[in-house]
This record gives structure tokens, C-alpha cells and sequence, in this order.
């Protein structure tokens, strides 16, 4: 069964693809699902257990980690793996159905 | 409809505390030393005296001039590099324009005693605050200390 989660973004660093205040849905990831580059993820934030995060995956590393980053152009605006690094497919909640 | 989860999409800091209030009165200190400057009468110049007491106060009026003017282009061009973001562009499309002109003018206060410059400095601050607070959808209103 696919479990269709709301999710509300707050924030700009997935700006123009999403602005802050917009409510998405996303499908709830399951063990079989495989990702792809260009997919947008809610995630669990790797460092803080409480947070939950939209970004895209930006590559697929050779160990099968996940890259994600935001899609803002601007370097400040998105915290991802460029600062928490790559992150498991364990941190992975769900995927933007859009 | 179930209450949306919330997913951050934030900045790297994350989002850190920014006001144009600090380059406001960095400005406002460069004007009132430019005035002060300005208002100044030149003694003469054969009382050793006072011309000392007068070389000392006008180098001093300058040199906080010359600091509080770096001061202002330090606080707008972190207004400008790190607070503003490429979809702020949208509802300010002379935002680059804005804080160019200022960072110019802010030198042009240092280099010269100009009270034209000085006071649009001023009013390139008071742009920027409307900018910035209209970017927060906050209404605060344009204030001077002085």
C-alpha cells in the first residue's frame, strides 16, 4: 500500500523547484525502492535525530550513499551533504511524487 | 486534511540573525562627523595653540569617519552576500544596483568631507532597510538615532 505523506516546506534552499510555506506530497519510502539522481527526498537529517529535511539527490556515491543538496544557487543557502556529507538510505523517509 | 509534516529546507548557519540597523548607524555616524567637520573654523593659523587643539579634533572627526564608513560597507555587504538570496531579486530587481551604489558611497565618504554624500548614504541605508525588512514581510519603520 503507498502511503501519501503532506509536507509542508519551511525555508528557501529548495528555491525556484519549491517555496517556503508550500505543502507536497511525498510517497513513503519502503527496502525495495531505489533512488535515482534527481529525486526529491524527505530525510532524516543525519546530525539532528528531531529534523526532517527536503533536498534533491544530487549523485549516488560508489558505497550507495546518497549526496543531497538543495536546489538554491546561492552556496549559503542549503544545509546538505555538503556540510553533513552523504547520507544512508536509512535517512531516506520519503520521495516527492511530482 | 492531516497536518502537513514539516521538512526544513534552511540555510548552512543556519539563518543567522541579520538587521540593517548596524549599518544604519555606522551611516549616521559618518554623517554627523562629516558635519561636524564641516562646521569647524579653521583658527589662526599662527597660534601654535589652537591650531594643535583644532588638527587634533578634525584628525580625530576623520578618523571615525574613515572607520565608521568601512563599517557601514562591511554590515551592507554581508546584508548583500549572505541575507539576500537570488529570489529576493524577484521583488527587487535594483537590489544589486542598491548595494553597489551604497558600498560606492561609502567609500566616496571617506575619500571626501561631503555632506551630499553623507546624507545619500543615509538615504541608500533607508532603501536597503525597506528591502530588507519587505523581504522579511515585516513592517518596521525607517528610524535615525540622531
Amino acid at each position: 500500500m503507498t502511503n501519501i505523506l503532506d509536507v509542508r516546506i519551511q525555508g528557501d534552499s529548495m528555491w525556484p523547484t519549491f517555496r517556503d510555506g508550500q505543502i507536497l506530497q511525498f510517497v513513503e519510502v519502503h527496502s525495495e525502492m531505489g533512488f535515482e539522481s534527481g529525486d526529491v527526498v524527505l530525510a532524516h537529517h543525519p546530525l539532528k535525530k528531531d529534523v526532517l529535511l527536503v533536498k534533491r539527490i544530487h549523485r549516488i556515491e560508489p558505497d550507495g550513499r546518497l549526496f543531497l543538496t538543495g536546489d538554491q544557487p546561492d552556496p549559503t543557502s542549503s544545509e546538505d551533504s555538503h556540510n553533513f556529507g552523504p547520507v544512508s538510505r536509512e535517512n531516506i523517509v520519503a520521495r516527492w511524487t511530482g | 486534511m492531516k497536518t502537513p509534516i514539516v521538512a526544513e529546507a534552511h540555510c548552512d548557519a543556519p539563518c543567522g540573525v541579520y538587521d540593517p540597523a548596524s549599518a544604519r548607524i555606522a551611516a549616521e555616524a559618518v554623517q554627523s562627523m562629516t558635519k561636524k567637520m564641516l562646521a569647524m573654523t579653521c583658527p589662526d593659523t599662527s597660534d601654535g595653540v589652537a591650531m594643535a587643539a583644532y588638527m587634533n579634533t578634525m584628525a580625530r572627526y576623520a578618523a571615525v569617519k574613515e572607520e565608521e564608513a568601512q563599517k557601514c560597507k562591511d554590515e551592507l555587504l554581508v546584508l548583500w552576500t549572505d541575507f539576500f538570496k537570488p529570489q529576493h531579486l524577484e521583488s527587487n530587481p535594483d537590489l544589486h544596483d542598491t548595494f553597489w551604489h551604497a558600498a560606492k558611497l561609502c567609500s566616496a565618504c571617506k575619500v571626501e568631507v561631503s555632506a551630499g554624500h553623507a546624507q545619500e548614504l543615509m538615504d541608500a541605508c533607508e532603501a536597503i532597510h525597506e528591502m530588507f525588512w519587505s523581504a522579511k514581510g515585516r513592517e518596521v519603520p525607517w528610524i535615525r538615532a540622531s
